[in-house]
């Protein structure tokens, strides 16, 4: 149930986070910030935010609430447009026998769904299906000897069964997903989800280890190995600007830039990489960044927990590709989200990589159901690389303002193009 | 089809009259009708074939007066024109008999824009002329209306007017996802300029900028435009992400409604200068309409709520059904992050939103990286802003729609109480002791 890619990406995340507070909550831990998990998610947050603010003893209590609300909140995520059908096309029989249920381990997929009941005991027996403590389903009274049919109508999840007796030992009953007809199984993409964590948590790993070379280089004031840090901190960032974007709190912790806050350098809230770009590219301030990185070193060490504890789905990871692209084009072809290194062109090339790295992961199946759109894609791809050509410099690029007229406009329009067709793969990989 | 009150395409009943704009409740069956309209368009084509090749013209609306007198100023419960514009001014008077001049001057322009003619008086060749001409030499009212509202700033120490400041009225904040500019925030006063046309907008800017040379200076100005079919038809106009905006507005003719999601009443904290006027909220906010039209439409769909082409909310079939979000509570249908269901989620009945919406287009140049400038100006109106605008807002806060929207300005505003009779100045209950 909790792999990677088998319901809406929307739902896993919920699921995935409600249990992650349940465990830092049993570790008895403080979350010292409970991201938001994407845009889709406020409602979770709220509950997550509620438990923070109450007092240790009343957090096993807090806890329950959020895991009762779970089931609800994750079904209450999905974006599902497609409803599984009303009528059930399967009947499962269970018989009870003295020794326990036959079977005691039921999958189905979601839906309407019978169970046919027999009784092989010779006293009263129950067989009801449990979410928690509640009854989704089920009947109190089947005579001995006697089979009842049981309706119900399941949402994909994990259940236990009531067999036999309240005492008796529970069963268990898996709710598939629902997929609708002309949608990839999610599971044909796991492999594709697989390699991209691995490569999330290798750019995390390089992240990690440069912020922290980046506090030591700003606390010993060594300014030209703290800028040099910087922009490799940056890049490593960008790769992996999919996830990071998964975690709106961290997005902002991370990526705030000035122009966000009306009252720009001087509001509190600008921290970040930013924040330590200005340090150390306008102010000279090594020492007054090393604060800031220090704090930064704590975002990213969330942003692995998250990431590990919620993973991505396939969706998420082909929408990533298209993000990536569009906010180079939004922000780096303006020069306006490196504005006091100047760097943006790294930072688009770092963000076209990260696109890149995506088209890679899923090229065999892309070979295969899209030739056509695979090649175009990787031309805009070559088109980009070499209008960058030029402009790279020894370790990095050349500042933004060197950027030709003409060469802009050659990069908006590959890009442009490029984001045209990455809009194409949701569809094309049948990704629901 | 749901259009049984009306038979959409007959020849000349399509386009509602604006003089004869019929009662709000009539309005909302010719939004049903004209989505019946444009909605199927085969349909439409049918009967349009039938019926004859041209259709008829649009009715004259220039000579459409909307009187400025009233309990409360014109251009928050008139009829929604198509033409809009926003101007945020600071005030140049440096006291209480400068900002009182200021009103005067003001509350003449209003009078004589809003009914229309000559400007009057002799024409001297050698002097400029009085107005700009760009309407001729007598304008037409057009559905003119100029709604004056004041900012937080103008009840600092200048006017001596701090303890006037209406309870709610503070600089607006930023919220998380805004990257509010400063060049494009806030003023002492904001002017609503709204008609039928743009040159009778322009005019009305030029002409009252023309009067206040020493008592204001324009701090920001955006334009706002919607669909001139939409307000011909008097259907939900589309705006510039392709959705029907404004579906679920409360009816605007519904005094009582009004009164109560509208109008501020004396009490409940409030100054009593402040009763029969509003709360404004304004927000400037940015389309990523290049990127929204990459977007897939599912998700163009949840994280409106709606179907783009019907307006209808998910899973049903008119703009005007019920969203019955009773029945999915699991937004298994209609997501419950979709914009329409954080900002309307209907759990205490009809208005959890305790607002009405005015909001217009807008398309300025390009931006900074060359994509295309265009937005919405959201426009509401509330009787308090803790439960409507903010409270809405709150709920919005990381919708996913955030994705492809950059609110960037805009500001809090109180649009001041009516002007009660004719010669009676505005902000009168104000400004006299």
């Amino acid at each position: 149930m909790w792999k990677v890619g088998d319901t809406p990406r929307q739902t896993i995340v919920v699921r995935r986070a409600c249990r992650l507070v349940l465990k830092r909550f049993a570790k008895g831990c403080w979350l010292r910030r409970f991201s938001t998990i994407s845009g889709r998610d406020q409602h979770l947050d709220r509950y997550v935010f509620m438990a923070l603010l109450c007092p240790l003893t009343s957090r096993c209590v807090v806890a329950l609430v959020v895991l009762s609300t779970a089931g609800g909140l994750a079904a209450a995520s999905e974006t599902g447009r497609a409803t599984p059908p009303a009528v059930a096309a399967e009947r499962h029989e269970v018989v009870i026998a003295d020794d326990g249920c036959t079977p005691d381990r039921l999958s189905v997929a979601e839906g309407t769904r019978t169970f046919v009941i027999t009784n092989h005991r010779s006293t009263v027996a129950k067989w009801k299906i449990l979410r928690g403590a509640h009854t989704i389903a089920g009947s109190d009274a089947i005579a001995p000897g006697t089979s009842e049919p049981i309706s119900a109508t399941l949402e994909e999840g994990r259940y236990r069964i009531l067999c036999g007796l309240p005492t008796d030992p529970k069963g268990r009953l898996v709710v598939t997903e629902f997929v609708p007809a002309g949608t990839l199984d999610p599971q044909a993409l796991a492999p594709v989800v697989n390699t991209y964590a691995a490569y999330v948590n290798q750019e995390l790993n390089g992240l990690q280890g440069t912020v922290q070379a980046l506090v030591a280089a700003a606390q010993a004031g060594d300014l030209p190995r703290a800028r040099q840090l910087y922009g490799t901190a940056r890049v490593q960032e960008e790769h992996i600007e999919p996830v990071v974007e998964l975690f709106k709190d961290i997005d902002r912790a991370m990526n705030a830039r000035a122009s966000d806050f009306v009252d720009g350098e001087s509001h509190p809230d600008f921290s970040g990489l930013h924040r330590i770009e200005y340090l150390l590219f306008v102010r000279n301030d090594p020492h007054g960044a090393a604060a800031y990185a220090q704090r930064l070193l704590g975002t990213v060490t969330d942003l692995r927990g998250f990431f590990n504890d919620v993973g991505i789905t396939p969706r998420q990871i082909v929408d990533g590709a298209s993000n990536l692209v569009e906010n180079a084009m939004q922000s780096n072809l303006s020069g306006e989200d490196d504005i006091y290194s100047h760097a943006d062109l790294a930072i688009l090339q770092a963000r076209v990589e990260g696109a890149s790295q995506i088209i890679d992961l899923l090229r065999t199946r892309l070979a295969m159901d899209a030739p056509q759109l695979l090649a175009s894609i990787d031309g805009r791809f070559s088109e980009i690389h070499a209008l960058l050509a030029p402009y790279r410099r020894e370790g990095g690029f050349a500042a933004y303002g060197a950027l030709s007229r003409q060469d802009l406009n050659g990069l908006k329009g590959a890009m442009t193009a490029l984001a045209e067709d990455l809009g194409q793969l949701r569809a094309v990989l049948k990704l629901g | 089809m749901t259009n049984k009150m009306h038979p959409p395409l007959e020849s000349g009943k399509i386009f509602a009259t604006p003089e004869a704009r019929p009662a709000d409740a009539a309005r909302r069956r010719w939004m049903v009708a004209g989505l019946g309209a444009l909605g199927s368009g085969l349909m439409a084509g049918q009967v349009r074939a039938a019926d004859t090749v041209c259709p008829a013209a649009p009715p004259d609306t220039s000579r459409q007066v909307y009187p400025y007198v009233g309990e409360h100023q014109a251009g928050v419960v008139t009829p929604t024109q198509q033409e809009a514009t926003f101007v945020a001014f600071d005030v140049l008077a440096r006291d209480r008999a400068g900002l009182t001049r200021l009103f005067t001057r003001l509350t003449e322009q209003i009078a004589q824009l809003t009914r229309g003619g000559p400007a009057g008086g002799p024409v001297d060749v050698r002097l400029p002329p009085q107005e700009s001409g760009i309407l001729g030499s007598s304008p037409a009212p057009d559905g003119l209306t100029i709604t004056v509202a004041a900012g937080a700033s103008l009840f600092d120490e200048r006017f001596g007017l701090a303890s006037k400041r209406p309870a709610e009225l503070v600089p607006m904040p930023a919220f998380p996802n805004d990257a509010l500019e400063r060049d494009w925030c806030g003023g002492d006063l904001l002017l609503q300029i709204r008609a039928n046309s743009r040159e009778t907008v322009l005019h009305a800017l030029r002409a009252i900028i023309r009067q206040t040379p020493d008592t204001l200076a324009a701090r920001w100005k955006m334009d706002g435009f919607l669909p001139a079919g939409a307000i011909r038809q008097g259907t939900t106009p589309i705006n510039l992400f392709g959705f029907k905006d404004g579906t679920g507005n409360a009816s605007l003719q519904d005094q009582e409604l009004m009164n109560d999601l509208v109008w501020t009443a004396a009490g409940h904290g409030e100054p009593d200068w402040t009763a029969g006027g509003t709360y404004l909220a304004l927000r400037l906010i940015r389309f990523r309409v290049e990127r929204w039209d990459r977007a897939p439409l599912d998700d163009q769909q949840a994280d409106f709520g709606r179907d783009k082409a019907s307006g209808a909310p998910l899973g049903k079939k008119d703009e005007f059904d019920d969203p019955d979000f009773e029945s999915d509570p699991a937004g298994r249908r209609i997501p419950v992050d979709s914009h329409m269901r954080r900002a309307e989620p209907r759990s205490q009945g009809r208005h959890d939103a305790k607002l009405v919406r005015e909001s217009y287009s807008y398309s300025l140049g390009l931006t900074k990286a060359g994509q295309l400038d265009m937005g919405l100006v959201f426009v509401c109106f509330q009787k308090s802003l803790d439960s409507g605008f903010i409270s809405t807002q709150t709920r919005l806060n990381g919708e996913p729609l955030e994705e492809y929207i950059q609110p960037f300005g805009g500001g809090y505003f109180f649009v001041l109480p009516g002007m009660r009779r004719d010669g009676e100045m505005l902000g009168a209950a104000l400004l006299v002791p």
